[in-house]
Parts: C-alpha cells; structure tokens; sequence
C-alpha cells in the first residue's frame, strides 16, 4: 500500500482561545515497503503527523492516500485504521491484560478474527519478536523492561498491519535490548514487506535503516529526502537542531585533517574500513 | 569539608533471604567516591547500577557489608537521614519527580522538608533558577515545560537543598537531544563549582565525558579506571553488552588489516592524528 499525503495540516481545538496550528501543508509519499524517518524537535508535529497517518486524527485540510483509501476532512469514518499499527512510545505502559496472550490477542480479537485465527496469529506475532512461547501464560508485568516492550510490538503485529508505525521504539533500552529491535524492524521490513515509519531522535538509526528521511520543523515539512543527502549539510542539520550520526561526526573528524576527504555518504564501519584501506592502497603505489 | 562516600564488601538483595548470593543485585561491591568527582557508572539493564545507585543515598540498606561518610560507618536511620541530605538524587522519568503546581512551590519543597527559613529559601530559589537556567520560570506551571526543563527543575530543587553529591540515574535517556545536552552540560558545570557527580547510564558516549568510570556488570565492578585508561581498554565494553565508542572500533579494525597505529590510543583526538600522518 503506497502513501500519498497532500498538503496536509491539523489544527488543535479550532475555534477556541487555544486554537493551535500543529501541521501545515505537509506532503510527503511513501512507497509500499520503504522505511520513512521522521525526525525532528519535540513540538514539531511529528506526533500529530502519526496521529493523522494512523487515522486517529481527521485532517483539517488536505488529503492522505493509502492504497485504494481516500481521507480528507470531510471523511467521516476513516477507512484505514485496521491497516496501520502504531507502536506508541514507552509502549509497555500500555499492557493490561492478565497474561501475555490475553494482551496480545486483544487487538485482533477486536478485529473480528476467529478463536483458532487468534491463536494462530498470537503465536506468530510471539515468534516474530523473538520471545519464548512459554511466556503467553505468564503475567506480563513479571517480564523486564526489554520483553515487555516486544511484547507490546507483538500486540501490535498480531493485527498485521501493512503499515507499522514506531515512536521511538528504542527509547530507554540498553545496547542488547535496541539492537535486538532494530534487527526486527530490519526483518519485518525485508521478509514481510511491511512498511515501516520511523519516529526517532537517533540519528545513527536514520543512517542505518532509513530509505528516506522527512525533517519536520514548527509544523512544517523542513526537509524531505535521503539520509545522504540530510546528512551532507551540516550548517542546515544545526538549523534543524539535529545531530550528525555517530560515523558521520567521526569522518568529518577525520576530513578537518586529510585534503581530499571522505565521502559522508558512508553509514558503516566496514564501508569506512574497506575505503580507508583503498586509499592507503593507492598511496603507497604512488 | 564535603562528603566522602565509601562502600566496604557491600551486597544487596530486596529479599536477601530468598535468593542465593549469586543472583544477588549488588555483589561485593568496594568503592570510593571522593568529594568533588565525575563519575560515570555504566552497566546494561540488570546490571545492578541502579540499586547502586539507591544505596549510596540511603534508600536502600546493605544487606551486608558497610558504608561510610567521611570514614564513620552509616548505621542508623539517623545516619541514613544525614546521608540523603548530603546526597541528591535525579531519576530517569521528568514527570516521576515534580510534586508541586508551580516551579517556585516545587523547588520550596525539598527545603521546607529541611526547615530552611522563608528568607533564606527565597535566596536559593533564586540562585538555583539562575544556575539551571530557569530564571524567570517561577510562577509556570510544571506540566507546561519540557522533557529537558523538567529535568533541570528537578536538579533546582535538589540544589536548593544545597547537596555535596548528587546521583543522576539515566536522567537524560528520556529526553530529546536538545534536552540531554542541556543536563549534560549542567553536569559538567556541578562539576565545575565542586559537586560530586555520579552518573548513571548506559550510553558509553555519555559516560566518556566523566573522568572516572565505573563498569558493572550483574551485580560486581568490573572495571573502575580513570577515563583515560578506559579509552585504551574500552574494546573489552562489548562482553558487558555495553557499546564501544566508534572510533575505538575503527582503530581495532585498521590493525586488523595490518595499518601501523599505536596499539593504545587515549583518545580519538590521537587516533586522528595518527591516522591521517598515514594517509
């Protein structure tokens, strides 16, 4: 399902003293299985932007276009809501149920699945996060920090979205614990064609994961391209108070002392490593 | 005269009873942290940092072994009420700490607690604002600032209590980066003016900005090293599911392929200047 926003804004409580414009003339499209950054200050619309591709906003004005689904704001049911998850941020906060499995299967079980349906579809969506099948009868307030948020991923997977939309699903996790997501929002992405939208303050994420990248500023779309290229200038990236991944900072170190410098487009160390050796090739046979 | 902490063979377990000593949370843990310090302790999730943490300020009690302030043993509650005065704590959540509706009530809080009068309270409150850079702040309402400014107001009124040490438990994990700069920055400055900072993390980025580092890993010390020292070990951060700074992993890379770089580096400052004399 590809997705077309057009000059989309929201406004907050219209037609009150605290009437507040949070989006304006946004437009972006997202190709069916790419993985979209926002990024951007707190207070710029990133979550209202969510809320609006999610359906749980109706756009003020402007359109939002998902497959074959049209909404503006004259849309009264919004038709695409059980195509898109939303996995919201510090998502363990929103555990309930009793059991693992009663958690997950909340969602679909609200889609109307079938009990055999369900089950199948919980024991999936436990798989697909990577946690053990004898955790669905226990409670999930007994799990660390870690597990309960894959399971709340899994909450959300069980619904199978198309669209799978993550506010900063590493926030607060150590080293292990974001790598062992990052890799299965890698995975779904390449095995199930989910598209993928990525809300994050971590720029070393964008880098590595990041088909394009969408810069939101005060309400507005401030930038809208590739990594590569967000990540070449380094005055604007200021302006947008956003920092330089981690190997971006570490090469542009590096040019400060060499003359002809190092490609930024490179994201990787091993990318880093192979072009270093190159040069240092190429310098000793001249 | 400032406040010396130090831990003589401590453990601790909630439930020291039900547990056998190896899975306890603090294993045999003998530190000292001098007036005036940067530290940082650095552990993955269940590493114990955060019980540390609660020991050293007297939330949690030893269930064995011994601690000291300035070389006399903390042995009664009294003890441990004189030790949270001496000792402030800032924890991960902005909105977990706030308790009153306005700036200028929330920092007053602590201090009334310690029976601080009105005219010297309205001094602090003052000279904290300024400090954490919230002057003018005083009548907003709490939930109306953000993630970073919350934080900072947190720090206001564990300063106005006027501490010698003050922990930070992931304090700026929640926290966008404009905002995480802003408190790592305001560490730096506590530093600067003679306070004692203990901060607790697991981003090795943020803990390469303290002089002294503390690793943990399942309840024990594993490494405790000026920073300097770290930055030539720091390869051995990994087998503690900790991260190793980028550039340690590009020098290891490059020896690996045989380049002629000195096999310690203290810092990516040297290792720039080593690499770039090769190309």
């Amino acid at each position: 399902m590809d997705i077309d926003v057009k000059e989309l804004s929201y406004v907050y409580q219209k037609g009150t003293p605290f009437e507040e414009q949070a989006l304006s003339n946004v437009s972006l499209a997202i190709p069916h299985g790419k993985i979209q950054a926002i990024v951007g200050k707190t207070g710029s619309g990133k979550s209202t932007l969510i809320g609006l591709l999610s359906g749980l906003l109706r756009p003020s004005s402007g359109s939002i276009t998902i497959g074959d689904y049209h909404v503006t704001s004259k849309t009264k049911k919004i038709p695409f809501r059980s195509k898109v998850g939303v996995v919201f941020q510090y998502p363990e906060q929103q555990l309930f149920a009793e059991t693992v499995f009663k958690d997950i299967a909340y969602g679909p079980s609200n889609q109307g699945v079938s009990l055999k349906g369900i089950e199948d579809r919980v024991q999936q969506a436990i798989k697909m996060v990577g946690l053990d099948e004898t955790l669905l009868s226990k409670s999930p307030f007994g799990l660390s920090g870690g597990q309960m948020r894959r399971v709340a991923l899994a909450g959300v997977l069980a619904m199978e979205p198309s669209i799978l939309i993550l506010d900063e699903p590493t926030a607060g996790l150590d080293r292990a614990g974001s790598e062992q997501l990052l890799s299965l929002i890698q995975s779904l992405h390449e095995k199930n064609q989910v598209t993928i939208i990525l809300v994050t303050h971590q720029m070393d994420e964008v880098a590595r994961l990041a088909d394009q990248v969408l810069v939101m500023d005060k309400g507005e779309s401030a930038f809208y391209g590739t990594p590569i290229e967000l990540f070449s200038d380094k005055e604007r990236l200021r302006e947008f108070g956003l920092e330089l991944p981690t190997i971006t900072k570490l090469i542009n170190h590096l040019n400060h002392r060499i003359n002809s410098p190092i490609p930024t487009s490179i994201f990787e160390l091993d990318q880093l490593v192979a072009y270093l050796e190159k040069r240092r090739k190429e310098t000793e046979n001249e | 005269m400032g406040t010396d902490i130090t831990l003589q063979n401590v453990w601790f377990h909630y439930y020291p009873n039900t547990q056998a000593k190896e899975n306890w949370a603090v294993k045999d843990v003998s530190l000292t942290f001098s007036q005036g310090e940067y530290i940082s302790i650095i552990g993955s999730n269940g590493s114990g940092k955060s019980s540390l943490a609660c020991l050293l300020n007297g939330l949690f009690i030893p269930s064995e072994g011994k601690l000291f302030i300035n070389g006399t043993a903390i042995d009664s509650d009294q003890d441990r009420w004189e030790m949270k005065r001496r000792v402030g704590m800032i924890f991960q959540n902005p909105d977990n700490q706030i308790v009153a509706p306005s700036v200028l009530d929330d920092i007053a809080f602590g201090m009334e607690n310690l029976g601080v009068t009105r005219e010297d309270m309205q001094i602090r409150i003052q000279q904290v604002l300024q400090q954490v850079g919230l002057t003018g702040f005083e009548k907003k309402e709490p939930h109306h600032l953000s993630g970073g400014q919350k934080q900072r107001l947190a720090i206001a009124g564990i300063l106005a209590m006027q501490p010698d040490v003050i922990l930070f438990d992931e304090s700026t994990s929640m926290l966008d980066p404009d905002g995480r700069n802003s408190i790592l920055q305001l560490m730096s400055e506590l530093h600067d003016v003679g306070i004692t900072v203990i901060h607790i993390t697991h981003q090795a980025s943020e803990a390469f900005r303290a002089d002294r580092i503390i690793v943990l890993h399942q309840g024990s010390v594993m490494l405790d090293l000026p920073k300097k020292s770290l930055y030539a070990n720091a390869a051995q951060l990994d087998q503690w599911g900790l991260d190793v700074p980028l550039s340690i992993q590009l020098h290891q890379a490059l020896r690996k392929k045989g380049w002629q770089v000195s096999d310690k580096v203290e810092s990516e400052e040297q290792l720039v200047s080593e690499l770039w004399t090769l190309m």
